[in-house]
């Protein structure tokens, strides 16, 4: 067995040698959520604007509508705080898990 | 011995073997927020109603100095009990007593009990606080799980199955309540994992915290194995109580009935909640709980998959499953996780003869490389899998939008639904207008001097023609466009024609689905 060949693989302190498929490697690491973070959970396209940089926002308020599977969706605050970033405009085509707000 | 001293001696047997795992790990066990397995037991039950068994076995083993430990009822309690006065099995772990961990007679005892709850055709209840496997007992403890995850499987489709999870289920111990057809949680105290974070940590380099990586929210919310979140264990067991009062005790009865109450129609008019225009959101919940008893709806894994809603309600007294699009959450669109969600549903109701209605607004399914990669064909597949199997009375009401695949899919006609309506606003169509007048006049769109306006003019056309309830009608594949406020009035009227409703099945040992 050429050795080079496997990786290590380590199940309840005991190292195997083994292979990892691509799904694996390429996983994403686990990092903590940030809550204060909006982006889209959809592709589609940015309809309006409602929130703008500095603005005050209350957990549930309208930050924008974005049109995608037929349907004007609304994109709202997840808590209350304030808009410190904007980073989509009207018009603007997204694909999903775009950052789109920063609520601080 | 007299009598008297017969009586007096069992007597203290019996209050040695209820203190459990004594005053110290009692304290611990509230000081993590937590009640005791026999204040659990009694808060589910009926007061008084409580009647344990195997309360004096004890563990067999002898290696690692076992045979000298004494473990009360060997760390479980079982029994059998009545809420609102009908009859109940429950099992509770009880976390004091070695950590809740599970030997050959701990197993034993839950086994029994199920066994008892298969017998005698009722629901179980069971309780998980439990470290794991004990270790000392080795093998014995191993076999100890798998004579649970065989009856739980055994029982499904049998009986309702109930796991609460109130406190760490983890490894091996997580297919019990993954076997069985609802699993509660509570926030701060259900931890399930595989492997714990230790494990995470040392394998795949991750720092992540209990809660992070198994908590009641995590699994209520992201993996979908938790049907019912609660804030406090009292919340959790009204919950459980409530879903009881929905399902039979067993798959030969049907759900006891209720005195029929109208909705709350003040609260939720039907003909005030669907926006016509199919581009606008709505909760259609409000839907649901416009033409429910009541208004009352018990939803089931609120927080999963939110594009879909699930849960159970009453309409003119008898238990109804709720399956419903959710335009407010990412348009309604059928995915991976929605699909699980709806098709798992549609199984606990048919193999329990709870008539299903269907309520359908959704624009199809969700495009994407993660989707398809996630194997959205054969999630997908579950829906039809579970529509097309079920045999209860299956009512369709389409409130807009019904395109292609998820048409087909949201329990049609030509899945063998008894009963298909539409409201005048539905649009049922091989695809929505803009799609499908984008291909079919891909031609005169590309060669007019003004494209965009000959095809706006196409989309209007297409949807004039086709986006509407009555070509479906026009082929008998809808059989009714009603009125909004009809709803409720039609729908009981559907139930009752089919209460009698006779299916044959092909002669099989059992399908194969999507899993």
């Amino acid at each position: 067995m050429d050795n080079a060949k496997y990786d290590k693989l380590e199940i309840d302190g005991v190292f195997y040698k083994t292979t990892f498929p691509e799904k694996f490697i390429n996983r994403k690491p686990w990092s903590a959520p940030e809550p204060g973070a909006v982006a889209t959970y959809i592709p589609g396209t940015i309809v309006e604007v409602h929130a703008r940089e500095g603005q005050q926002v209350k957990r549930g308020e309208l930050l924008c509508t974005l049109d995608a599977m037929k349907m004007r969706n609304r994109v709202v605050a997840p808590l209350d705080g304030v808009i410190a970033k904007v980073l989509v405009k009207k018009g603007d085509k997204i694909p999903r898990n775009t950052l789109m707000f920063e609520i601080k | 011995m007299s009598l008297k001293r017969n009586v007096l001696d069992l007597r203290k047997r019996k209050e040695i073997a209820r203190q459990g795992g004594g005053e110290e790990a009692i304290k611990k066990q509230v000081a993590m927020g937590k009640l005791t397995a026999r204040e659990r037991i009694e808060a589910i039950l009926d007061k008084d109603s409580f009647h344990e068994y195997d309360m004096f076995v004890e563990h067999q083993s002898k290696d690692f100095d076992m045979d000298k430990k004494v473990f009360h009822g060997d760390g479980v309690i079982i029994g059998t009990g009545t809420i609102y006065g009908e009859p109940i099995c429950v099992y509770a772990q009880d976390f004091t007593v070695a950590g809740g961990s599970l030997g050959l007679m701990h197993a034993r005892k839950i086994s029994k009990i199920m066994d008892h709850a298969l017998k005698m055709q009722v629901p179980l209840v069971g309780i998980n606080d439990s470290g794991g496997a004990r270790i000392q007992e080795g093998v014995d403890s191993l076999a100890g799980y798998g004579d649970i995850f065989f009856r739980n499987t055994q029982a499904s489709g049998v009986i309702p199955q109930l796991s609460v999870i109130l406190g760490p289920c983890a490894g091996g111990a997580v297919y019990s309540p993954a076997l069985t057809d609802f699993v509660f949680v509570v926030d701060n105290i259900s931890k399930m994992f595989i492997t714990g974070p230790e494990v995470v940590k040392t394998v795949l380099g991750e720092e992540i915290s209990m809660e992070e990586l198994g908590g009641a929210r995590v699994h209520s919310e992201i993996s979908g194995n938790a049907h019912f979140f609660a804030l406090t264990e009292q919340e959790c067991f009204e919950q459980i109580k409530k879903l009881l009062t929905y399902i039979p005790w067993s798959n030969r009865v049907k759900a006891r009935a209720f005195p029929p109450k109208e909705p709350k129609t003040k609260q939720y008019n039907i003909e005030k909640i669907v926006p016509s225009d199919p581009t606008q959101p709505y909760d259609v919940r409000d839907v649901i709980r416009a033409v429910a008893d009541n208004s009352d709806f018990l939803e089931v894994q609120q927080a999963f998959a939110r594009n879909i809603v699930v849960g159970f309600g009453r309409i003119d007294g008898e238990t109804i499953g709720f399956v419903a699009n959710q335009p407010c959450v990412m348009a309604g669109v059928l995915d991976c996780d929605s699909s699980d969600k709806a098709g798992r549903f549609i199984r606990f109701c048919d193999a329990f003869n709870i008539p299903i209605v269907t309520f359908e607004d959704m624009p199809g399914y969700l495009p994407g490389t993660e989707q398809e990669y996630m194997g959205v064909i054969r999630h997908g597949a579950k829906v039809l899998y579970a529509y097309s199997e079920a045999t209860v009375p299956k009512i369709t009401v389409i409130l807009r939008k019904a395109y292609g695949g998820g048409y087909i899919a949201m329990n049609s006609r030509h899945l063998k639904a008894d009963f298909m309506f539409a409201w005048p606003t539905a649009e049922i169509a091989v695809m929505g207008p803009e799609g499908a007048a984008n291909i079919i006049f891909r031609k005169e769109i590309m060669s007019s001097p003004n494209p965009e306006e000959t095809r706006k003019a196409k989309v209007a056309e297409y949807r004039e023609k086709f986006a509407n309830p009555y070509v479906a009608a026009s082929k008998g594949y809808i059989d009714s466009v009603i009125e909004p406020s009809e709803t409720r009035k039609i729908l009981i009227h559907s139930i009752e024609v089919s209460s009698n409703k006779t299916v044959m099945t092909p002669a099989k040992k059992h399908g194969i689905p999507p899993f």
